[in-house]
């Protein structure tokens, strides 16, 4: 890897929000958020909230089948072996929201905790 | 729902009326490192000691052979589950009669059998569930916050976006088309991972040890992206690692915390390698 593309690559992460430029000059860089070295250091939703069997009616449809978690799983972290697998739905409530022009958006509000969820934001 | 699911879905849902802490259709690593997908597997805990039994449906027309019974058996040993239950809709060969007989802790359900324990089961949980037996719902977390206080938070929303910013700056009217509940699937995953920790090991040595750490770790199952779930939501800090390659992660891993510079980290790309020894 070249120098041009060694900068490409930190230009790449920092357009991707993953690094953040704190001096022009020299141009420095820090992590956005530090690389989660310690998976458990991650909470988890079956860890933190109680979990049943509810009729959930409409599901959202995940991308990933539990095979592309555990695989996906392998490429955070070192030596990973993976035990189990569970899939959980967790609630949203989600607001259309329209302006005069015709143009939708949608707003996400996290159905546990009441808080605003602008990642999931359209 | 398929023929098999249901089949286990029911069987799920007898453990859990019997008090068992129940996993359906789990993938199970056992101790020689092979994964193995169970149908059911049930644990209970009981005041000085915990069980384990695997359950295996089979909804087959013909008789169970010795095969099955055999594979079903090593899979307990490999799980060091204390116990298995086979149950068909249909019946045993008496190959497989024998053989289970052979290994022991393991009991046969043939169709009458598993007919008569699943009734009672079928039509209390149709009564609860529509239709639907109890174990063939999905896992999800309740929402405690109702639709009422939904609309109420998106309509403030809404009301501070036309109001706008600073002197009414960028406001935007918008009105409130549809709210609604929508359930997200999120997979979590049970991990042992190796973490490299830097240890003192005496005034001015340090020492780099590798351990090993068990984790459960929540992947969003629409984007793949790994989630921080705490009491106050979810945080998608780490999302963006997701579409980063192997280079940009080590990059990521280097630098830790701490601030860099650029100019740094094409010196270390442009580093010549060591001359071997």
């Amino acid at each position: 890897m070249g120098p041009a593309k060694a900068g490409q690559m930190i230009n790449d992460m920092a357009a991707k929000g993953v690094l953040v430029q704190t001096d022009a000059r020299p141009a420095t860089y820090k992590a956005m958020h530090p690389y989660p070295e310690d998976p458990s250091s991650l909470g988890s939703i079956g860890g933190v909230h109680s979990v049943s069997r509810t009729d959930v009616g409409e599901q959202g449809e995940g991308g990933l089948d539990p095979g592309d978690a555990a695989g996906a799983a392998g490429t955070y972290w070192r030596g990973v072996r993976v035990k189990s697998i569970e899939c959980i739905y967790y609630p949203y409530h989600v607001a259309t929201v329209e302006r005069d022009g015709g143009a939708r958006r949608s707003l996400w509000l996290d159905a546990v905790t009441g808080s605003r969820c602008p990642h999931l934001e359209s | 729902m398929e023929k098999g699911t249901s089949l286990e879905a029911e069987l799920s849902a007898l453990f859990e009326r019997g008090g068992y802490t129940v996993r359906h259709n789990a993938k199970m690593e056992g101790r020689s490192g092979a994964v193995h997908q169970i149908d059911v597997y049930a644990t209970y805990d009981a005041p000085l000691h915990r069980s384990a039994v695997l359950i295996e449906a089979k909804n087959h027309r013909s008789n169970i052979d010795k095969d099955t019974v055999m594979k079903l058996a090593s899979i307990r040993d490999d799980l060091s589950a204390g116990h298995a239950i086979l149950a068909t809709t249909s019946g045993f060969t008496p190959g497989a009669l024998k053989t289970a007989a052979l290994y022991g802790n393991m009991d046969l359900w043939d169709g009458r059998k598993t007919a008569s324990l699943l009734g009672g089961i079928r039509s209390e949980s149709e009564a609860v569930a529509g239709g639907r037996s109890a174990s063939a719902l999905p896992l999800a977390v309740q929402a405690r916050v109702g639709m009422d206080e939904a609309r109420t938070a998106f309509g403030e929303m809404v009301a501070k976006r036309a109001r706008g910013g600073f002197m009414g700056r960028g406001k935007i009217a918008e009105r409130m088309v549809a709210v609604d509940t929508v359930w997200r699937p999120y997979y979590d995953v049970d991990l042992d991972a190796e973490v490299r920790v830097v240890e003192k090991t005496g005034w001015r040595s340090r020492e780099e040890a590798v351990h090993t750490v068990q984790a459960r770790v929540t992947f969003d199952a629409t984007t793949g992206a790994i989630v921080s779930v705490g009491a106050g939501g979810m945080s998608y800090d780490h999302a963006a690692l997701a579409g980063l390659d192997g280079a940009q992660r080590s990059l990521l891993r280097a630098v830790g915390g701490g601030k860099f510079e650029k100019r740094s980290v094409r010196c270390l790309v442009w580093a010549p390698p060591r001359p071997a020894r």
